[in-house]
């Protein structure tokens, strides 16, 4: 059995068993909830879990939660059901998710159902301990009951997040818990949405119909719909854009996959340095679009190694024209104005008007240059890459973020350029002579 | 011009003899009057504040508005004269705030006519049902929410075909094309009305606090329409940007991917395409010269090439997304004659490519060799039936008698 399998199979029996125990617990010796109204839930919430929407917005992701809330609020608030009961029978059955099957994954959904099951059956003793003794609510005590629903999936993200962290962190290494640094914000977000089940349960056992839940239920359904359709539309814009920059390094075979590696290497500078979900969001569409303006470039200016002064010029000018095209689309503009530097004159390079961002992308597509044989000239060793960086004068590249692209490249154990110095030059000779 | 006058005066004695007997309707009846003013005022502020996301902006929150009112008017009873009474006289206010803001005075009934006469039918199937099932207003039960499913679905059979029947006569579109556009919203309609729904269903048990509770999944739904809809704009936004690259290279007419859409779109849709095919002759119009960014390279140059190059070479870019292989195929095949002498045209080649081609030869001959609407319109005319369809063209003609505009 291989390391990895072992580590995985420890964390999903851990997982699992006490997700089942707590599942047994739950029929045993829990009330059973009122069906009428948690079938509609269950199917809600099995639903939202199963098409799960990749958004770069916390506030969305966690729809699944505020459907919990709201049936935890209910159901803890109703004298004959509880709230523990109901979650975690709702939670059995959210992670069975037909791609895993598909895939032949046992991992996922394993772990998953421990996970999702653990952390209902917390929250819902949450909301049972806070709201048992309710009785009979009046409408004015909406609130009250709303910030117990906040407080219950406030924990529900938390000891989520919390079990995510530890399965990653036991079962792939360090590295891979690092997207997980938004953390502050996605508890914000949890919270309010908590907030909002928690006023919506309450409201919901005040006029106890299960029409209304119906009704509450459709508008639900049809905004996570919306949501994945747009999902799937934001992937296809991307996709677009993509191919675009594919066909542009399709006429060059030295600069083939050059996109890609900036894009990579920016994201773990930006991933080194703790960007949010958003800030890597921003990297990625700058990078991908930054040698969009070599499509207007004359083709035999490309592949010079030296160009005249007017040559520069024509090459900056076409490039220019590009961004400003670019520009006109209101989400690529701030991109454009990270991403359209490295046709800047040297001469003209103003330190006040560089960011961040902007020398991540000039740091990595530098790097990449460097390291990579083009026609004109042989790779650098990796280490003379660095070098090269540091010892240049202009300030466009940040001291910060050539040390974080260097530990990030230790982290992952990568190397990139020619092996070593003297192979390299043993290389460039031999490049020479057949040139 | 006398004519003209006898008609205004008609329709707004129309308008007032309604306006008095709706007012005079609710007085009488048993709903409050506070809860009637403060209902007819929330339709009209609803269709200013929060447009929701449809074609051309059509629905709005006074939708949810009325949806709540059969339930808030009066306390555990429905009239539904008196009803439809308040929303008339909310319809009245909304073609004022309407007409404020458009401008149009004409315009202005039209919208308000349509909503009051969309919400008549639901009125109608509610309450018909609401007797038909014996469910009484007020306990919020299933058969409550049946009739009120009933009526919702004839509240928006009677907009879509009102809709349709209207929006048509402002430009030149194919009533088609409308009711189809208008399909695609439905999802917006829905959570308008379940929106209303649901407020006044919980109105009577936990009194306002309904509003904020009815509009928490509606403000949910409310943002995912809205981002779908920036998606989709930022993508057209993104694909023109693209497609005008050969352009500033030099490699094409400047601003011809541009106009050759605007054409086309008109086209399609006074053709009666659906929706997706539209959108789908926007993409393709667009992109329909990409292909044009090859020539950039000394070796093809040097080698020559022929117009199906130029467009195999554009799709074979656009292919490279994914998501875009439809649009890739048209752009295939847009260099392709109608047919050849002697042969029956070739089915395979989809409406789509032949928009493509006409509106793009249009402009080669417009702006490319300087040729006048008509001069141009000619050359094509020359061309119907052997190397463009002859019922594009005809398409074209109409089009641009009607005057669209193509930026030059």
């Amino acid at each position: 059995m291989k390391p990895l399998t072992r580590r995985q199979l420890r964390i999903a029996l851990i997982y699992a068993s006490l997700g089942l125990a707590l599942v047994v617990t739950a029929i045993v010796w829990g009330d059973p909830p009122v069906w009428e109204i948690w079938v509609p839930f269950a199917v809600t919430f099995v639903a939202l879990e199963f098409s799960a929407v990749e958004v770069n917005d916390r506030l969305f992701q966690s729809s699944g939660v505020m459907v919990a809330t709201t049936a935890g609020t209910y159901f803890a608030l109703h004298p004959d059901a509880s709230a523990f009961t109901a979650m975690v029978l709702m939670a059995a059955l959210g992670p069975f998710v037909i791609e895993d099957f598909r895939q032949r994954r046992w991992f996922q959904p394993t772990a998953n159902f421990g996970q999702m099951v653990i952390t209902a059956g917390i929250s819902g003793l949450i909301l049972d301990a806070l709201l048992s003794d309710a009785g009979a609510i009046a409408s004015s005590r909406l609130p009250l009951v709303a910030l117990a629903g906040s407080l219950g999936s406030g924990l529900y993200s938390l000891i989520n997040t919390m079990m995510v962290r530890i399965a990653v962190r036991s079962v792939y290494g360090k590295r891979n818990v690092m997207p997980w640094s938004g953390m502050p914000l996605l508890m914000g977000s949890q919270v309010t949405m908590g907030l909002l089940g928690g006023l919506l349960g309450a409201a919901l056992y005040v006029v106890e119909q299960a029409a209304v839940a119906a009704l509450l239920l459709v508008v639900y359904l049809i905004a996570h719909l919306s949501l994945s359709s747009y999902s799937q539309l934001r992937k296809a814009h991307q996709a677009a854009l993509r191919g675009f920059v594919k066909a542009l390094e399709a006429r060059d075979l030295y600069t083939r996959g050059h996109t890609e590696r900036v894009a990579y290497f920016a994201q773990l500078i930006g991933e080194e340095l703790r960007f949010t979900g958003t800030q890597l969001e921003r990297l990625r569409w700058a990078c991908l679009i930054h040698d969009l303006g070599k499509l207007a470039i004359p083709g035999e200016l490309l592949s010079k190694p030296q160009l005249a002064a007017e040559e520069f010029d024509q090459m900056r000018q076409a490039a220019r024209k590009v961004e400003s095209i670019l520009a006109e689309v209101d989400f690529l503009r701030p991109m454009v104005s990270i991403a359209g530097v490295h046709y800047l004159d040297l001469d003209s390079f103003d330190p006040s008007n560089w960011s961040l961002e902007a020398s991540i992308i000039a740091t990595a597509d530098a790097f990449d240059a460097l390291t990579s044989t083009r026609r004109y000239r042989m790779a650098m060793s990796q280490q003379e890459a660095f070098e090269e960086l540091r010892a240049d004068t202009t300030g466009r590249f940040y001291p910060d973020v050539i040390d974080a692209l260097e530990k990030a490249l230790e982290r992952t154990g990568e190397v990139y350029g020619a092996t070593s110095p003297a192979r390299n030059e043993a290389e460039a000779r031999q490049g020479a002579r057949l040139g | 011009m006398a004519s003209r006058i006898v008609w205004r005066t008609v329709v707004a004695g129309v308008v007032l003899l309604a306006t008095v007997t709706s007012a005079s309707v609710v007085v009488q009846s048993d709903a409050s009057l506070v809860r009637a003013a403060l209902a007819a005022v929330a339709i009209a502020a609803g269709s200013v504040v929060v447009p929701a996301v449809s074609s051309r902006n059509r629905l709005t929150l006074a939708t949810s508005v009325g949806a709540a009112l059969p339930f808030v008017l009066m306390d555990e009873r429905f009239d539904p004269v008196a009803t439809v009474a308040v929303f008339f006289l909310g319809a009245v206010l909304l073609s004022i705030a309407e007409f404020v803001r458009k401008g149009s005075i004409r315009r202005a009934l039209l919208y308000a006519a349509r909503q009051f006469m969309g919400y008549c039918g639901f009125i109608a199937v509610f309450s018909g049902m609401l007797t038909l099932v014996g469910g009484s207003v007020g306990a919020s039960g299933w058969d409550e929410l049946i009739a009120f499913v009933a009526g919702g679905v004839a509240w928006i059979a009677v907009d879509i075909a009102l809709w349709s029947a209207t929006a048509s006569t402002d430009g030149r579109i194919s009533p088609r094309f409308v009711a189809l556009s208008a399909l695609r919203d439905l999802n917006v309609f829905i959570t308008l009305i379940a929106t209303g729904g649901l407020f006044g269903m919980m109105y009577g048990a936990i009194g306002w606090w309904a509003l904020p509770v009815a509009l928490i999944p509606y403000s949910f739904a409310h943002g995912a329409f809205r981002r779908f809809q920036e998606t989709k704009s930022t993508y057209k936004q993104t694909i023109r940007a693209l497609a005008q690259i050969p352009e500033v290279a030099g490699l094409n007419l400047s601003g011809h991917s541009d106009r050759t859409a605007t054409l086309a779109v008109a086209m399609a849709e006074d053709m009666g395409l659906t929706p997706e095919e539209v959108e789908d002759v926007e993409f393709a119009a667009l992109m329909h010269d990409i292909g044009h960014i090859t020539l950039n390279d000394p070796t093809v140059a040097e080698h020559g090439w022929t117009r199906e190059d130029l467009a195999r070479w554009g799709a074979e870019i656009i292919a490279g997304a994914p998501s875009l292989d439809r649009i890739a195929a048209y752009v295939r095949r847009q260099y392709e004659p109608y047919r050849n002498p002697g042969e029956e045209s070739d089915p395979s080649v989809s409406m789509v490519s032949r928009i493509i081609k006409t509106a793009s030869a249009y402009d080669a001959h417009r702006m490319g060799e300087g040729l006048s609407q008509l001069e141009a319109l000619e050359r094509l005319h020359q061309g119907a039936a052997y190397e463009y369809d002859p019922e594009v063209v005809a398409s074209l003609r109409r089009v641009l008698d009607s005057g669209v505009t193509v930026n030059a």
